[in-house]
Protein backbone atom coordinates (compact mmCIF):
# COMPACT_ATOMS: atom_id res chain seq x y z
CA UNK A 1 0.00 0.00 0.00
CA UNK A 2 1.42 3.87 -1.00
CA UNK A 3 -0.31 6.68 0.61
CA UNK A 4 0.27 9.57 -1.76
CA UNK A 5 -0.51 12.90 -0.52
CA UNK A 6 -1.72 15.54 -2.98
CA UNK A 7 -0.92 18.87 -1.69
CA UNK A 8 -2.02 21.89 -3.13
CA UNK A 9 -0.62 21.39 -6.69
CA UNK A 10 -3.66 18.85 -6.97
CA UNK A 11 -5.69 19.47 -10.22
CA UNK A 12 -9.35 21.43 -9.60
CA UNK A 13 -11.74 19.93 -12.18
CA UNK A 14 -14.32 21.69 -14.66
CA UNK A 15 -16.16 20.40 -16.93
CA UNK A 16 -15.14 21.52 -20.58
CA UNK A 17 -17.54 23.87 -21.70
CA UNK A 18 -17.57 26.00 -18.01
CA UNK A 19 -14.03 25.80 -18.08
CA UNK A 20 -14.33 27.72 -21.43
CA UNK A 21 -16.77 29.83 -20.72
CA UNK A 22 -15.12 30.78 -17.57
CA UNK A 23 -12.14 31.78 -19.36
CA UNK A 24 -13.58 33.84 -21.70
CA UNK A 25 -15.84 36.06 -19.14
CA UNK A 26 -12.02 36.22 -17.18
CA UNK A 27 -10.06 37.39 -20.37
CA UNK A 28 -12.64 40.92 -20.33
CA UNK A 29 -11.74 43.96 -18.15
CA UNK A 30 -14.16 44.94 -15.52
CA UNK A 31 -14.71 48.70 -17.13
CA UNK A 32 -17.64 50.26 -18.65
CA UNK A 33 -16.88 48.90 -21.99
CA UNK A 34 -17.30 45.04 -21.19
CA UNK A 35 -20.19 46.08 -18.92
CA UNK A 36 -22.57 44.70 -21.48
CA UNK A 37 -20.92 41.19 -22.12
CA UNK A 38 -20.38 40.81 -18.07
CA UNK A 39 -23.96 41.53 -17.45
CA UNK A 40 -25.13 39.00 -19.82
CA UNK A 41 -23.21 36.44 -19.10
CA UNK A 42 -22.55 36.98 -15.07
CA UNK A 43 -25.52 35.54 -14.69
CA UNK A 44 -25.36 32.69 -17.28
CA UNK A 45 -22.25 31.32 -15.47
CA UNK A 46 -23.68 31.34 -11.77
CA UNK A 47 -26.57 29.71 -12.51
CA UNK A 48 -24.74 27.29 -14.74
CA UNK A 49 -21.44 26.96 -11.99
CA UNK A 50 -24.52 26.38 -9.31
CA UNK A 51 -26.23 23.75 -11.49
CA UNK A 52 -22.97 21.75 -11.52
CA UNK A 53 -21.86 19.24 -8.95
CA UNK A 54 -20.60 20.93 -5.75
CA UNK A 55 -16.96 21.87 -6.12
CA UNK A 56 -17.37 23.57 -9.50
CA UNK A 57 -19.13 26.88 -7.66
CA UNK A 58 -16.47 27.66 -5.54
CA UNK A 59 -13.62 27.16 -8.25
CA UNK A 60 -15.29 29.56 -10.62
CA UNK A 61 -15.78 31.80 -7.82
CA UNK A 62 -11.97 31.89 -6.76
CA UNK A 63 -11.04 31.97 -10.48
CA UNK A 64 -13.13 35.06 -10.65
CA UNK A 65 -12.06 36.92 -7.03
CA UNK A 66 -8.49 36.51 -8.86
CA UNK A 67 -9.50 39.05 -11.19
CA UNK A 68 -12.12 40.97 -9.37
CA UNK A 69 -11.40 41.72 -5.35
CA UNK A 70 -13.97 44.15 -4.86
CA UNK A 71 -16.71 41.26 -5.70
CA UNK A 72 -15.04 38.20 -3.52
CA UNK A 73 -17.99 38.66 -0.67
CA UNK A 74 -20.60 38.57 -3.14
CA UNK A 75 -19.12 35.75 -4.87
CA UNK A 76 -18.11 33.95 -1.74
CA UNK A 77 -21.61 34.19 -0.39
CA UNK A 78 -23.04 32.67 -4.00
CA UNK A 79 -20.65 30.04 -3.59
CA UNK A 80 -21.83 29.13 -0.08
CA UNK A 81 -25.42 29.43 -1.47
CA UNK A 82 -24.97 26.30 -3.95
CA UNK A 83 -23.99 23.38 -0.52
CA UNK A 84 -27.50 23.33 -0.34
CA UNK A 85 -28.93 22.97 -4.04
CA UNK A 86 -27.12 19.61 -4.35
CA UNK A 87 -27.66 18.17 -0.98
CA UNK A 88 -30.56 17.85 0.86
CA UNK A 89 -28.90 16.48 3.86
CA UNK A 90 -27.55 20.01 4.14
CA UNK A 91 -30.74 21.60 3.96
CA UNK A 92 -31.85 19.21 6.80
CA UNK A 93 -29.28 20.67 9.22
CA UNK A 94 -29.70 24.02 7.78
CA UNK A 95 -34.03 23.50 8.78
CA UNK A 96 -32.65 21.60 12.36
CA UNK A 97 -30.67 24.91 13.28
CA UNK A 98 -33.07 27.43 11.82
CA UNK A 99 -34.72 25.75 15.00
CA UNK A 100 -32.36 25.14 17.54
CA UNK A 101 -31.32 29.21 16.85
CA UNK A 102 -35.09 30.21 17.62
CA UNK A 103 -35.12 28.16 20.49
CA UNK A 104 -32.34 28.41 21.93
CA UNK A 105 -31.08 25.12 22.60
CA UNK A 106 -27.96 25.08 20.34
CA UNK A 107 -24.51 26.35 21.53
CA UNK A 108 -23.53 28.08 18.77
CA UNK A 109 -21.46 31.48 19.18
CA UNK A 110 -23.86 33.19 17.70
CA UNK A 111 -26.53 32.93 20.15
CA UNK A 112 -27.95 31.18 23.21
CA UNK A 113 -31.07 33.36 23.79
CA UNK A 114 -33.08 32.12 20.77
CA UNK A 115 -35.63 34.09 19.30
CA UNK A 116 -36.06 36.13 15.84
CA UNK A 117 -32.80 38.25 16.46
CA UNK A 118 -31.14 34.44 16.33
CA UNK A 119 -32.78 33.06 13.96
CA UNK A 120 -32.42 36.20 11.16
CA UNK A 121 -28.93 37.76 12.83
CA UNK A 122 -27.98 41.23 12.12
CA UNK A 123 -27.05 41.06 8.20
CA UNK A 124 -23.43 40.73 6.96
CA UNK A 125 -21.03 41.38 9.25
CA UNK A 126 -17.23 41.48 9.02
CA UNK A 127 -14.58 40.97 11.25
CA UNK A 128 -12.13 43.79 11.92
CA UNK A 129 -9.42 41.67 10.48
CA UNK A 130 -11.76 41.23 7.37
CA UNK A 131 -13.61 38.14 6.33
CA UNK A 132 -17.16 37.73 6.26
CA UNK A 133 -19.29 36.81 10.14
CA UNK A 134 -21.53 33.24 10.11
CA UNK A 135 -24.56 34.10 9.01
CA UNK A 136 -27.52 33.32 10.62
CA UNK A 137 -29.63 29.79 9.71
CA UNK A 138 -32.64 32.17 8.79
CA UNK A 139 -31.35 34.35 6.38
CA UNK A 140 -29.43 31.43 4.72
CA UNK A 141 -32.15 30.17 4.25
CA UNK A 142 -34.03 32.64 2.82
CA UNK A 143 -31.04 33.33 0.09
CA UNK A 144 -31.20 29.41 -0.49
CA UNK A 145 -34.85 27.73 -0.47
CA UNK A 146 -35.60 28.66 -4.06
CA UNK A 147 -33.11 27.19 -5.37
CA UNK A 148 -33.93 23.92 -3.33
CA UNK A 149 -35.33 21.03 -6.39
CA UNK A 150 -37.49 19.05 -4.21
CA UNK A 151 -39.42 20.84 -2.07
CA UNK A 152 -41.79 17.96 -1.34
CA UNK A 153 -39.92 16.13 1.37
CA UNK A 154 -39.54 19.70 3.23
CA UNK A 155 -42.81 18.65 4.68
CA UNK A 156 -41.74 15.53 6.60
CA UNK A 157 -39.29 16.76 7.14
CA UNK A 158 -39.98 19.86 9.05
CA UNK A 159 -42.98 18.20 11.39
CA UNK A 160 -40.07 14.99 12.42
CA UNK A 161 -37.84 18.65 13.50
CA UNK A 162 -40.56 19.83 14.96
CA UNK A 163 -41.40 16.92 17.43
CA UNK A 164 -37.68 16.64 18.29
CA UNK A 165 -37.91 20.15 19.05
CA UNK A 166 -40.49 19.80 21.24
CA UNK A 167 -38.90 17.31 23.05
CA UNK A 168 -35.85 19.49 23.18
CA UNK A 169 -37.64 21.85 24.88
CA UNK A 170 -39.64 19.71 27.52
CA UNK A 171 -36.74 17.80 28.52
CA UNK A 172 -34.89 21.05 29.11
CA UNK A 173 -37.73 22.83 30.87
CA UNK A 174 -37.48 19.57 33.06
CA UNK A 175 -33.67 20.23 33.68
CA UNK A 176 -34.47 23.53 34.74
CA UNK A 177 -36.99 22.86 37.06
CA UNK A 178 -35.03 20.33 38.76
CA UNK A 179 -32.07 23.19 39.05
CA UNK A 180 -34.56 25.56 40.72
CA UNK A 181 -35.81 22.85 43.05
CA UNK A 182 -32.40 22.71 44.24
CA UNK A 183 -32.51 25.84 45.22
CA UNK A 184 -35.43 27.07 46.54
CA UNK A 185 -37.84 24.99 48.91
CA UNK A 186 -41.44 25.15 49.81
CA UNK A 187 -42.34 28.35 48.99
CA UNK A 188 -45.44 27.05 47.75
CA UNK A 189 -45.26 27.36 43.74
CA UNK A 190 -46.59 24.82 41.56
CA UNK A 191 -43.12 24.26 39.56
CA UNK A 192 -45.05 21.52 37.35
CA UNK A 193 -47.69 24.53 36.07
CA UNK A 194 -45.05 27.04 36.09
CA UNK A 195 -42.71 24.80 33.65
CA UNK A 196 -45.57 23.52 31.67
CA UNK A 197 -46.60 27.07 30.46
CA UNK A 198 -43.29 28.14 29.64
CA UNK A 199 -42.64 25.07 27.83
CA UNK A 200 -46.19 25.50 25.63
CA UNK A 201 -44.93 29.07 25.18
CA UNK A 202 -42.02 27.69 22.92
CA UNK A 203 -43.67 24.75 21.50
CA UNK A 204 -45.91 28.12 19.73
CA UNK A 205 -42.73 29.35 19.23
CA UNK A 206 -41.77 26.12 17.71
CA UNK A 207 -44.94 25.51 15.44
CA UNK A 208 -44.97 28.79 14.79
CA UNK A 209 -41.43 28.79 12.92
CA UNK A 210 -42.21 25.42 11.03
CA UNK A 211 -45.45 27.26 9.60
CA UNK A 212 -43.57 30.06 8.34
CA UNK A 213 -40.98 27.62 6.42
CA UNK A 214 -43.64 25.44 5.20
CA UNK A 215 -45.40 28.12 3.79
CA UNK A 216 -42.32 30.39 2.25
CA UNK A 217 -40.79 27.08 0.93
CA UNK A 218 -43.70 25.57 -1.06
CA UNK A 219 -46.74 27.90 -0.81
CA UNK A 220 -50.20 26.61 -1.06
CA UNK A 221 -49.48 23.77 -2.85
CA UNK A 222 -46.95 22.52 0.13
CA UNK A 223 -49.61 23.30 2.50
CA UNK A 224 -52.33 21.25 0.70
CA UNK A 225 -49.72 18.94 0.90
CA UNK A 226 -48.94 19.15 4.54
CA UNK A 227 -52.79 18.90 5.50
CA UNK A 228 -53.96 16.26 3.00
CA UNK A 229 -51.25 13.79 3.09
CA UNK A 230 -48.22 14.54 5.83
CA UNK A 231 -50.05 15.24 8.53
CA UNK A 232 -52.48 11.77 8.03
CA UNK A 233 -49.76 9.95 6.92
CA UNK A 234 -48.03 11.13 10.35
CA UNK A 235 -50.62 9.76 12.47
CA UNK A 236 -51.51 6.87 10.90
CA UNK A 237 -47.93 5.85 10.64
CA UNK A 238 -46.74 3.82 14.12
CA UNK A 239 -44.24 6.47 16.25
CA UNK A 240 -41.77 4.47 17.88
CA UNK A 241 -40.83 7.31 20.71
CA UNK A 242 -38.09 6.62 23.24
CA UNK A 243 -40.15 7.51 26.30
CA UNK A 244 -38.05 8.53 29.11
CA UNK A 245 -40.22 8.08 31.96
CA UNK A 246 -39.18 11.48 33.63
CA UNK A 247 -41.47 13.67 31.23
CA UNK A 248 -44.60 11.65 31.95
CA UNK A 249 -46.13 11.86 28.96
CA UNK A 250 -46.00 15.89 28.61
CA UNK A 251 -43.65 15.35 25.48
CA UNK A 252 -46.48 13.27 23.84
CA UNK A 253 -48.99 16.00 24.55
CA UNK A 254 -47.30 19.24 23.83
CA UNK A 255 -46.21 17.30 20.73
CA UNK A 256 -50.21 17.00 19.34
CA UNK A 257 -51.02 20.60 20.58
CA UNK A 258 -47.38 21.37 18.33
CA UNK A 259 -49.09 19.85 15.48
CA UNK A 260 -52.05 21.38 15.90
CA UNK A 261 -50.55 24.98 16.17
CA UNK A 262 -48.81 24.38 13.01
CA UNK A 263 -51.47 23.09 11.12
CA UNK A 264 -53.55 25.91 11.88
CA UNK A 265 -50.91 28.70 11.25
CA UNK A 266 -50.18 27.09 7.99
CA UNK A 267 -54.12 27.24 7.20
CA UNK A 268 -53.81 30.27 8.38
CA UNK A 269 -51.10 31.76 6.04
CA UNK A 270 -52.09 29.83 2.68
CA UNK A 271 -55.87 30.51 2.92
CA UNK A 272 -56.47 33.51 5.42
CA UNK A 273 -59.15 33.24 7.91
CA UNK A 274 -61.85 34.64 5.72
CA UNK A 275 -63.04 34.49 2.81
CA UNK A 276 -61.54 37.66 0.82
CA UNK A 277 -58.51 36.30 -0.57
CA UNK A 278 -58.46 34.02 -3.80
CA UNK A 279 -57.10 31.75 -2.22
CA UNK A 280 -59.71 30.74 0.38
CA UNK A 281 -62.13 28.83 -2.40
CA UNK A 282 -59.67 26.15 -2.16
CA UNK A 283 -59.96 25.82 1.46
CA UNK A 284 -63.56 23.76 2.15
CA UNK A 285 -61.89 21.23 -0.16
CA UNK A 286 -59.12 20.31 1.58
CA UNK A 287 -60.32 21.60 5.08
CA UNK A 288 -62.95 19.31 4.57
CA UNK A 289 -61.35 16.45 3.81
CA UNK A 290 -59.49 16.92 6.69
CA UNK A 291 -62.09 17.09 9.64
CA UNK A 292 -63.06 13.98 7.57
CA UNK A 293 -60.76 12.45 8.78
CA UNK A 294 -60.76 13.52 12.37
CA UNK A 295 -63.41 12.64 12.69
CA UNK A 296 -63.14 9.00 10.98
CA UNK A 297 -60.26 8.58 13.51
CA UNK A 298 -62.31 9.59 16.56
CA UNK A 299 -65.04 7.11 15.01
CA UNK A 300 -62.86 3.92 15.55
CA UNK A 301 -62.87 4.18 10.96
CA UNK A 302 -58.94 4.48 11.04
CA UNK A 303 -56.50 3.42 13.18
CA UNK A 304 -54.00 5.39 14.45
CA UNK A 305 -50.31 4.95 14.93
CA UNK A 306 -49.10 7.35 17.05
CA UNK A 307 -49.79 8.01 20.95
CA UNK A 308 -52.93 8.87 22.16
CA UNK A 309 -52.33 11.88 24.41
CA UNK A 310 -50.67 13.61 20.90
CA UNK A 311 -53.53 12.62 18.87
CA UNK A 312 -55.87 14.07 21.67
CA UNK A 313 -54.18 17.06 21.83
CA UNK A 314 -54.10 17.50 18.48
CA UNK A 315 -57.61 16.88 17.95
CA UNK A 316 -58.83 19.27 20.33
CA UNK A 317 -56.04 21.51 20.11
CA UNK A 318 -57.25 21.53 16.08
CA UNK A 319 -60.80 22.20 16.47
CA UNK A 320 -60.59 24.84 19.52
CA UNK A 321 -58.12 26.89 17.70
CA UNK A 322 -60.64 26.87 14.91
CA UNK A 323 -63.72 27.74 16.98
CA UNK A 324 -61.68 30.63 18.84
CA UNK A 325 -59.68 31.81 16.29
CA UNK A 326 -61.20 31.03 12.70
CA UNK A 327 -64.87 30.59 12.97
CA UNK A 328 -65.49 31.26 9.66
CA UNK A 329 -63.56 27.89 8.79
CA UNK A 330 -66.01 25.81 10.28
CA UNK A 331 -68.67 27.26 8.23
CA UNK A 332 -67.55 25.26 5.62
CA UNK A 333 -67.30 21.93 6.63
CA UNK A 334 -69.88 20.05 6.12
CA UNK A 335 -72.82 19.71 9.10
CA UNK A 336 -72.88 15.45 8.95
CA UNK A 337 -69.02 15.37 10.01
CA UNK A 338 -69.32 18.29 12.36
CA UNK A 339 -71.90 16.27 14.29
CA UNK A 340 -69.98 13.43 14.37
CA UNK A 341 -66.75 14.94 15.41
CA UNK A 342 -68.68 16.47 18.18
CA UNK A 343 -69.86 13.57 19.35
CA UNK A 344 -66.31 11.90 19.05
CA UNK A 345 -64.92 15.11 21.24
CA UNK A 346 -67.70 14.15 23.97
CA UNK A 347 -66.04 10.49 24.05
CA UNK A 348 -63.09 12.79 25.26
CA UNK A 349 -64.67 14.48 28.06
CA UNK A 350 -64.51 17.67 25.88
CA UNK A 351 -68.20 18.33 26.36
CA UNK A 352 -67.98 22.06 26.24
CA UNK A 353 -65.62 21.91 23.14
CA UNK A 354 -68.09 19.82 21.23
CA UNK A 355 -70.79 22.40 22.03
CA UNK A 356 -68.95 24.76 21.43
CA UNK A 357 -67.97 23.43 17.72
CA UNK A 358 -71.64 22.64 17.02
CA UNK A 359 -72.58 26.94 18.49
CA UNK A 360 -70.29 28.20 15.09
CA UNK A 361 -71.56 25.76 12.93
CA UNK A 362 -74.38 27.55 12.27
CA UNK A 363 -78.46 26.64 11.50
CA UNK A 364 -77.13 23.57 10.24
CA UNK A 365 -75.97 21.89 13.69
CA UNK A 366 -78.42 23.98 15.76
CA UNK A 367 -80.32 20.99 16.82
CA UNK A 368 -77.35 18.80 17.19
CA UNK A 369 -75.99 21.46 19.72
CA UNK A 370 -79.53 21.36 21.89
CA UNK A 371 -79.32 17.89 22.13
CA UNK A 372 -75.88 18.01 23.37
CA UNK A 373 -77.13 20.80 26.15
CA UNK A 374 -80.42 18.49 26.74
CA UNK A 375 -78.37 15.32 27.04
CA UNK A 376 -75.37 16.44 29.47
CA UNK A 377 -77.01 19.68 31.08
CA UNK A 378 -74.23 22.08 30.57
CA UNK B 1 -7.76 26.58 -25.22
CA UNK B 2 -5.55 29.41 -25.62
CA UNK B 3 -6.52 29.85 -29.71
CA UNK B 4 -9.97 28.61 -28.65
CA UNK B 5 -10.38 31.78 -25.56
CA UNK B 6 -8.71 34.51 -28.03
CA UNK B 7 -10.86 32.87 -31.08
CA UNK B 8 -14.08 33.69 -29.26
CA UNK B 9 -13.01 36.96 -27.72
CA UNK B 10 -12.16 37.96 -31.82
CA UNK B 11 -15.63 36.66 -32.56
CA UNK B 12 -17.52 38.44 -29.85
CA UNK B 13 -16.13 41.50 -30.38
CA UNK B 14 -16.03 41.67 -34.14
CA UNK B 15 -19.87 40.57 -34.02
CA UNK B 16 -21.10 41.44 -30.75
CA UNK B 17 -24.93 39.78 -31.87
CA UNK B 18 -22.95 36.69 -31.74
CA UNK B 19 -22.32 37.00 -27.95
CA UNK B 20 -25.71 35.27 -26.97
CA UNK B 21 -25.48 32.33 -28.82
CA UNK B 22 -21.48 31.79 -28.00
CA UNK B 23 -23.90 31.86 -24.18
CA UNK B 24 -26.33 29.84 -25.20
CA UNK B 25 -24.07 27.33 -26.88
CA UNK B 26 -22.02 26.99 -23.71
CA UNK B 27 -25.46 26.49 -21.70
CA UNK B 28 -26.49 23.94 -23.92
CA UNK B 29 -23.43 21.91 -23.50
CA UNK B 30 -23.22 22.31 -20.25
CA UNK B 31 -26.63 21.01 -19.10
CA UNK B 32 -26.09 18.28 -21.41
CA UNK B 33 -23.25 17.41 -19.42
CA UNK B 34 -21.23 14.87 -22.02
CA UNK B 35 -18.00 16.51 -21.95
CA UNK B 36 -15.00 15.38 -19.55
CA UNK B 37 -13.71 17.40 -16.50
CA UNK B 38 -10.95 19.38 -17.60
CA UNK B 39 -7.97 19.90 -15.34
CA UNK B 40 -7.62 24.22 -14.02
CA UNK B 41 -3.79 23.56 -13.21
CA UNK B 42 -2.60 26.70 -14.91
CA UNK B 43 -1.21 25.27 -18.02
CA UNK B 44 -3.83 24.62 -20.51
CA UNK B 45 -6.61 26.37 -18.04
CA UNK B 46 -6.71 29.04 -15.87
CA UNK B 47 -5.63 27.80 -12.22
CA UNK B 48 -7.56 28.77 -8.53
CA UNK B 49 -4.89 27.38 -6.66
CA UNK B 50 -3.86 30.60 -5.57
CA UNK B 51 -7.17 31.49 -4.04
CA UNK B 52 -9.38 28.34 -3.61
CA UNK B 53 -8.26 27.41 0.26
CA UNK B 54 -9.15 31.10 1.07
CA UNK B 55 -12.39 30.96 -0.52
CA UNK B 56 -13.19 27.49 0.59
CA UNK B 57 -12.42 29.20 4.10
CA UNK B 58 -14.34 31.86 3.74
CA UNK B 59 -17.84 29.33 3.05
CA UNK B 60 -16.87 27.29 6.04
CA UNK B 61 -16.79 30.88 8.07
CA UNK B 62 -20.27 31.37 6.35
CA UNK B 63 -21.67 28.58 7.52
CA UNK B 64 -20.10 27.76 11.05
CA UNK B 65 -23.58 29.43 12.77
CA UNK B 66 -25.76 26.30 11.04
CA UNK B 67 -23.07 23.20 11.81
CA UNK B 68 -23.55 22.42 7.92
CA UNK B 69 -20.83 20.18 6.97
CA UNK B 70 -18.95 21.72 3.30
CA UNK B 71 -17.49 19.29 1.54
CA UNK B 72 -13.60 19.55 1.22
CA UNK B 73 -12.30 21.16 -1.85
CA UNK B 74 -9.77 19.34 -4.44
CA UNK B 75 -7.04 20.09 -2.40
CA UNK B 76 -4.76 18.50 0.01
CA UNK B 77 -6.44 14.90 0.45
CA UNK B 78 -5.12 11.36 0.62
CA UNK B 79 -5.24 8.98 -1.62
CA UNK B 80 -4.25 5.25 -0.82
CA UNK B 81 -3.96 2.92 -3.44
CA UNK B 82 -1.67 -0.03 -4.14
CA UNK B 83 1.53 0.12 -6.29
CA UNK B 84 0.06 -1.39 -9.26
CA UNK B 85 -2.52 0.96 -9.15
CA UNK B 86 -0.55 4.10 -9.58
CA UNK B 87 -0.26 3.80 -13.33
CA UNK B 88 -3.77 2.86 -13.53
CA UNK B 89 -4.92 6.14 -11.83
CA UNK B 90 -2.19 8.52 -13.51
CA UNK B 91 -3.62 11.79 -14.40
CA UNK B 92 -2.67 13.07 -17.81
CA UNK B 93 -1.63 16.73 -16.95
CA UNK B 94 -1.22 17.83 -20.61
CA UNK B 95 -2.80 17.37 -24.00
CA UNK B 96 -5.70 15.98 -22.31
CA UNK B 97 -7.97 17.97 -24.76
CA UNK B 98 -6.61 17.56 -28.61
CA UNK B 99 -6.72 20.29 -31.03
CA UNK B 100 -9.45 18.76 -32.93
CA UNK B 101 -11.85 19.33 -29.79
CA UNK B 102 -11.38 22.67 -29.53
CA UNK B 103 -11.63 22.89 -33.56
CA UNK B 104 -15.19 20.80 -33.08
CA UNK B 105 -15.88 23.56 -30.35
CA UNK B 106 -15.49 26.42 -32.96
CA UNK B 107 -17.24 24.63 -35.90
CA UNK B 108 -20.13 24.33 -33.90
CA UNK B 109 -20.54 27.61 -32.70
CA UNK B 110 -19.46 29.16 -36.32
CA UNK B 111 -22.61 27.23 -37.66
CA UNK B 112 -24.54 28.21 -35.40
CA UNK B 113 -23.70 31.56 -36.49
CA UNK B 114 -24.22 31.27 -39.87
CA UNK B 115 -27.76 29.81 -39.38
CA UNK B 116 -28.48 32.40 -37.14
CA UNK B 117 -27.16 35.49 -39.82
CA UNK B 118 -29.22 32.89 -42.94
CA UNK B 119 -32.05 33.41 -40.40
CA UNK B 120 -31.55 37.16 -40.56
CA UNK B 121 -30.59 37.38 -44.24
CA UNK B 122 -34.11 35.64 -44.80
CA UNK B 123 -36.65 37.70 -42.62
Amino acid sequence: MVVVFIGDSSPATLPLPLAAFTSLTITYKVDKASERFLNLAGQTLESLAAGCPWPCMPIVASLWTLKAKRWSDFLIFSASRTVFLHNSDAVVQLLKSCFTATLGTNTSPISCNGGVGALLGHGFKYHLCGGLCPVAPGILYLRAYRSIRDIVFLTEEIVSILMHSVREIVCSGLLRERLEKLKATKDGIKYGQASLAASMTRVKLAAALGASLVWISGGLMLVQLLIKETLPSWFISVQRFDQEEKSGGMVAMLGGYALAYFAVLCGAFAWGVDSSSSASKRRPKVLGTHMEFLASALDGKISLGCDSATWRAYVSGFVSLMVDCTPNWVLEVDVHVLKRLSKGLRQLNEEELALALLGVGGVGTMGAAAELIIDTGI
Amino acid sequence: MLFLISGLKDLADFLPASLATIISYFSAEVTRGVWKPVYMNGTDWPSPAANLLNVEGQIRKILAATGVDVPSLASGFLIVMTLNCINFFKIPTTNAFSAEKKITILTRISLQLFLLSLSFTLL
